[in-house]
């Protein structure tokens, strides 16, 4: 039973924040479960006296309405109890998520690549839900039929202690069947699931690959796939079938027991008048009563059970280092603003190194262009300065610091990355190009950011101009239009620094050129490096470095590195070849 | 998240008949449904017959004693005995029933569903290509899935357990009039209250629950959107921002749980309150009969179990409304799929020669470009021609055509002077074999996926084959030999691998016309010899089009067509287009300096 809890330990203190109204809704709970319990009671006295003979139609009066005035008040304290304990279930379940959502806001991008968005999202979602079923419903619950077992079972007791003796002993069969059997049936339940992921998994295949399938003409035996696999489902749902069935019957036939024990032994105390009419019938009603309570510890069991193993996968987040984050004394000053340096710096990913001692400098306002192959490190190596990663070893420095020396925030406000892929939110377009500014934003830089990304022209095209949503990941927008709102999103920080990591790969060159043209216009002082892997991006930068296998193999300007006739050479040789194509 | 709320759509003309048309299922399965509704039935009359056995009990023997009518005595002790045992059987043959109430039902509405699950697939797979260009895989698999499962809960939980509940309500109150009509007469006058009450405040905790899954629905985008925009907003420095935005989405989903959870609870207590209520009033009218020596505590006592009986359903009336209404709109989605019209083949069968013409076709896909325009070419039995072309010059379009996999809108693709639509689908893509870029293989053995469930091939043929297009070194390297089961699509193979076995394939059941659709992915160079072997043993003899994405390949081929933008731009030897400097020339520097790069 403790064992169950202890993986409970870090919702703990968000369970204390709510403890009132889980105090208080325990303290209500007695009453209600008092007056469930005196009702059948009332009813039963009424019952012998009507048996009697000394039950006038003025006191039936007085009995009904005085009974009818207590369900009043115990359906009132039912509901300030769910009131109090479920609200105070989804408070918690409120604080849990968003100081999980806090944590993952801390975790660098590195984790994010390991794990599946849907994963994650399901931690803050059925995770956390699950915990609340444990924290909610299930405390209730189990209050529930820990105050309303023994009341009733005294109450029982009182009238005839043998009776009760015996009557209690199925019940308690009950239970214990129940606790037992839950797990298994959410066994059952998981294979039932897993069965179907397999049904899952054979459509999906046959509609992803339905052109393969008809072209081999394999329709049928697909179909016969589906069928041992929908059998196999059958099959596991049978067996699920069969477990609830047999808690059914339990269930039943265990609660017939305790209404045949009163039967017996209550007819034939009644016969000796050691009982009356009314307590044999008041015993039958509370068996009824109390074995619905007592149905609920398997769901109860079951749901510790799902919860201690979403708890679980909770801590994995909640345990999770941060690995990124700023110094604690962060540094104030930079000696020489607008000046990147990457010095002998070796980075490895899961045993491949991407980059290989690479060395560079980027005077205050100059401009460097790095192109190579795909795959050849330059993604990382932009990562690198707004530290997205660390190096494993070689320093990154900005404006003459160390950028571990950096407040995070103050580092990413002096050099902006605009990364590969364009990732917009679902929002209006202006509210995705403002997203990196705190509060409004001048129309007139808005419209010069515009105008410098190229999107100024496409405005007109958009249902409602820069209102107009941009749909789950920009999606309603062409992948150019989403590379060119995610430049403007950046140029509107109007950082010292500017990196752009391949952002161009979907517009085509005439706007690429037009951009480029633009931004240099405008980027006198700023110092901007330029990653791509088309030479074009790059051909007009002050400085080009050529990276292939994580190292530099080439380094120049462009027309020093045409002459030489490396890489860099026979990459402007293919890419103009197929732009020769394309015009064809 | 439970997809069943969100779908309320009320109720609809046609609604029953469409629910009819499914009804259809449960024809093979007549007897089993026959047995269930006996089961049913059976455990009904047992919960009104256990009660009954106490009334007789309190009225009875019990009675006769406190009237002093009887003496207790041995007679009067086996009376009681018998009563017990006649309780105790009721009670074990209550709980058997039970149990094959669930397993009967379960196996008939999981025989069902596996039967609607079989024919909504074999429906799917032999629908034309355009409907699967229309609709996302995942929306197909959640059709196949989730709302056949829906569906069939209908009929297992919906339509049998109201009818259970039609019958316990119509069987007790029967009973309670023909006994006592009085105690009858206050439960018919306040059940319909109950019941209105009930489903009235059940739907409006219903609809507060729909507020709530709206801004949970809000809540969880942000989420994930936060999560896989995360990049972004720690570039940008927008933590704190995000931080806030997700605190105020949680407060307002927290103000509609709590509005959520209000409703549950006053629903609870109202139901709670209700049926006490009831018992309370039906008790006080028994009292009164009681009194007056009009009914008996057995009577009451019978009654009483009675009562229980009639609320349980009552309360469940708006949750069976709900799994209607899901079961509605799944069967709706799942007839449209039905209704689609199937893909369409001609009559014509015949052994392929491997004759192909192209005359004047136009193709093109919905909303884009047209990917072929006014293509013409025609290619000889036994002849080998590779078609190269940039990305998105309609070299795969082209197979498609061949394949029936498309009709084009305009002009004719013919093989061996007959149209491809009136050739039988079967006959047609059987004299053909493709080896894909991206190898298809099925969750079974080497041997069944060379062999594609044809057992007429004898295990020796596909051995050879295997080792004569050099996948011998594989199939020893393997734990089973070519009894290995792969993986799902055949992950424990390297994608070299896989097309030796889609080659390989292509042996065993020779087909007269060929669609080699060449890997782009570099494959190493022992893999890439083994396969340049394959293609040569394989092509002997066979029309074969060579859909080249690495020019080194095509030299051998008797002619190349090259496309270009939906077009054929150039056709020729490899000498011919070389010289002429045009579109060939440059693919072909194209790819010799990205071999070189």
């Amino acid at each position: 039973m403790l064992r169950i809890l202890r993986p409970f330990s870090r919702a703990l203190p968000y369970l204390k924040r709510q403890r009132r109204d889980v105090w208080l809704g325990l303290l209500t709970l007695l009453p209600g479960n008092v007056i469930e319990l005196a009702i059948p009671w009332m009813i039963a006295r009424g019952i012998d006296r009507a048996q009697r003979g000394d039950l006038g139609s003025a006191s039936l009066a007085w009995i009904a309405s005085a009974a009818l005035l207590l369900v009043l008040l115990k359906s009132a304290a039912r509901y300030a109890v769910r009131w109090l304990i479920i609200g105070a279930s989804r408070r918690f379940e409120r604080d849990l998520r968003l100081d999980l959502f806090r944590k993952f806001l801390t975790l660098p991008s590195m984790f994010y690549q390991r794990q599946t968005t849907g994963d994650l999202v399901s931690r803050m979602t059925a995770d956390v839900e699950a915990v609340r079923l444990c924290i909610g419903p299930s405390l209730m619950y189990f209050a529930t039929t820990a105050t309303l077992v023994p009341l009733t079972w005294a109450m029982m007791f009182s009238l005839h202690p043998a009776l009760s003796l015996s009557t209690l002993v199925p019940l308690l069969f009950l239970s214990i069947a129940l606790w037992r059997q839950s797990p298994r049936l959410e066994e059952a339940s998981r294979a039932a699931q897993q069965a179907i992921a397999r049904v899952c998994d054979v459509a999906t295949e046959s509609y992803a690959g339905i052109r393969i399938l008809k072209a081999f003409t394999q329709e049928d035996r697909q179909q016969r796939r589906m069928e041992e696999c929908g059998l196999e489902y059958v099959a596991a749902q049978m067996r699920f079938a069969r477990s609830r069935g047999r808690t059914q019957a339990v269930l039943h036939g265990i609660k017939d027991l305790g209404l045949l024990v009163v039967l017996v032994f209550g007819s034939w105390e009644v016969i000796r008048h050691r009982f009356t009419l009314g307590e044999f019938f008041l015993f039958n009603d509370l068996l009824i009563r109390m074995s619905i309570p007592m149905m609920t510890t398997g769901w109860i069991a079951s749901m510790l059970h799902r919860g201690a193993a979403a708890m679980r996968r909770i801590d994995e987040i909640f345990d999770a280092p941060a690995e990124i984050v700023s110094p604690e004394r962060p540094s104030e000053d930079w000696p020489r603003p607008g000046e990147v340096e990457v010095f002998s710096v070796s980075v490895a990913y899961g045993g491949i190194r991407a980059l290989k001692e690479v060395s560079f400098r980027v005077p205050a306002g100059g401009s460097l262009g790095i192109t190579g192959r795909t795959g050849s490190g330059k993604s990382t190596l932009a990562s690198l300065l707004p530290r997205l990663i660390d190096p494993d070893c070689g320093v990154v420095r900005i404006g003459g610091r160390d950028v571990r020396d950096w407040s995070l925030e103050r580092l990413r406000r002096e050099c902006v990355l605009v990364p590969q892929e364009p990732f917009l939110f679902s929002a209006s377009l202006r509210d995705n190009l403002s997203f990196g500014l705190d509060g409004e934003v001048a129309p007139e830089l808005l419209e010069r950011a515009l105008f410098d990304c190229v999107l100024d022209k496409d405005l007109t095209s958009l249902a409602e101009g820069l209102d107009t949503r941009v749909g789950e990941r920009g999606l309603m927008l062409s992948g150019g239009q989403r590379q060119r709102a995610t430049l403007g999103r950046a140029l509107l920080l109007d950082s010292p620094i500017l990196v752009l990591d391949d952002c161009f790969s979907a517009i085509d060159t005439k706007t690429e050129a037009l951009i480029l043209e633009r931004l240099e216009a405008r980027t006198k002082d700023r110092t901007t490096l330029v990653i791509s892997h088309r030479i074009q991006a790059i051909k007009n930068l002050d400085h080009i470095l050529v990276l292939d296998q994580g190292a530099i193999v080439e380094a120049g300007t462009h027309a020093e590195l045409l002459r030489s006739g490396g890489l860099y050479a026979r990459l402007e040789r293919r890419q103009s070849l197929l732009s020769e194509l394309h015009r064809i | 998240m439970n997809e069943r709320i969100d779908e309320r759509r009320g109720l609809r003309k046609g609604d029953g008949r469409m629910l009819l048309a499914f009804a259809r299922f449960l024809g093979p399965h007549v007897g089993w449904v026959i047995l269930s509704f006996a089961v049913l039935c059976g455990a009904f009359l047992v919960d009104l017959l256990a009660p009954f056995v106490i009334r007789a009990t309190l009225d009875g023997p019990v009675a006769a004693v406190l009237r002093e009518e009887r003496r207790f005595d041995p007679g009067l002790r086996s009376e009681l005995l018998l009563k017990a045992s006649l309780f105790l059987l009721l009670s074990f043959g209550g709980a058997a029933l039970r149990y094959f109430e669930v397993v009967v039902f379960g196996w008939v509405g999981q025989r069902v569903s596996f039967d609607i699950r079989q024919s909504l697939f074999a429906h799917l797979l032999r629908l034309p290509m355009r409907f699967f260009d229309r609709h996302a895989v995942g929306e197909l698999v959640v059709r196949t899935t989730n709302d056949v499962d829906n569906l069939v809960e209908f009929f297992a939980s919906g339509v049998a357990a109201f009818l259970f509940d039609l019958l316990r309500i119509v069987g007790v109150l029967t009973i309670l009039f023909w006994d006592e009509p009085r105690i009858a007469a206050i439960v018919v006058l306040l059940l319909p209250l109950f019941a209105v009450i009930t489903f009235r405040f059940r739907n409006k905790a219903r609809e507060a629950y729909g507020e709530t899954r709206t801004a949970l629905a809000r809540a969880n985008a942000f989420a994930q959107e936060s999560l896989s925009g995360m990049k972004v907003t720690q570039l940008l420095n927008q933590e704190r921002q995000m931080e806030r935005r997700f605190c105020d989405l949680g407060e307002t989903l927290l103000k509609a749980w709590q509005r959520t959870v209000g409703q549950f609870a006053l629903l609870f207590s109202m139901v709670d309150f209700l049926s006490q209520a009831i018992l309370i009033l039906s008790f006080a009218s028994a009292a009164w009969l009681i009194a007056g020596a009009q009914m008996s505590i057995g009577q009451w006592t019978q009654y009483w179990f009675y009562l229980h009986f009639l609320l349980g359903p009552i309360r469940e009336l708006a949750e069976r409304y709900n799994i209607l209404q899901s079961a509605l709109s799944s069967a709706e989605k799942i007839s449209r799929i039905l209704a689609e019209p199937l893909e369409e083949g001609g009559a014509f069968t015949a052994p392929l020669k491997g004759a192909i013409e192209f005359d004047e076709v136009v193709q093109s896909y919905d909303g884009a470009p047209p990917a072929l325009r006014s293509l013409s070419l025609s290619i000889q039995p036994g002849e080998t021609v590779a078609v190269v072309g940039a990305t998105g010059a309609g070299k795969t379009t082209l197979s498609s055509l061949v394949l029936g996999l498309y009709r084009c809108q305009q002009g004719s693709v013919r093989i061996d002077g007959i149209d491809v639509k009136d050739w039988s689908i079967a006959d047609l893509r059987r004299g053909i074999g493709v080896v894909p870029q991206e190898v298809f293989l099925f969750a079974t053995s080497i041997l069944e996926n060379v062999r594609l469930g044809d057992p007429s091939i004898p295990e020796e043929t596909v051995r050879e084959a295997l080792s004569r297009v050099g996948a011998g070194d594989l199939i020893a390297r393997l734990p089973n030999g070519v009894h290995t089961v792969l993986g799902e699509r055949g992950v424990n193979l390297s994608a070299g691998e896989r097309q030796l076995v889609a080659f390989a394939r292509v042996l065993v059941h020779q087909p007269r016309i060929l669609i080699l659709d060449e890997a782009t992915s570099s494959v190493d160079t022992h893999t890439e010899e083994c396969l340049q072997r394959a293609v040569e043993t394989v092509l002997r003899g066979r029309t074969c089009i060579v859909i080249a994405h690495r020019l080194s390949t095509v030299r051998s081929a008797d002619r190349i067509l090259v496309l270009h933008k939906g077009e054929l731009r150039e056709q020729g030897t490899h000498h011919e287009l070389y010289a002429r400097n045009g579109i060939y020339t440059r693919l072909h520097d194209l790819q010799f300096q990205g071999s070189e790069t």
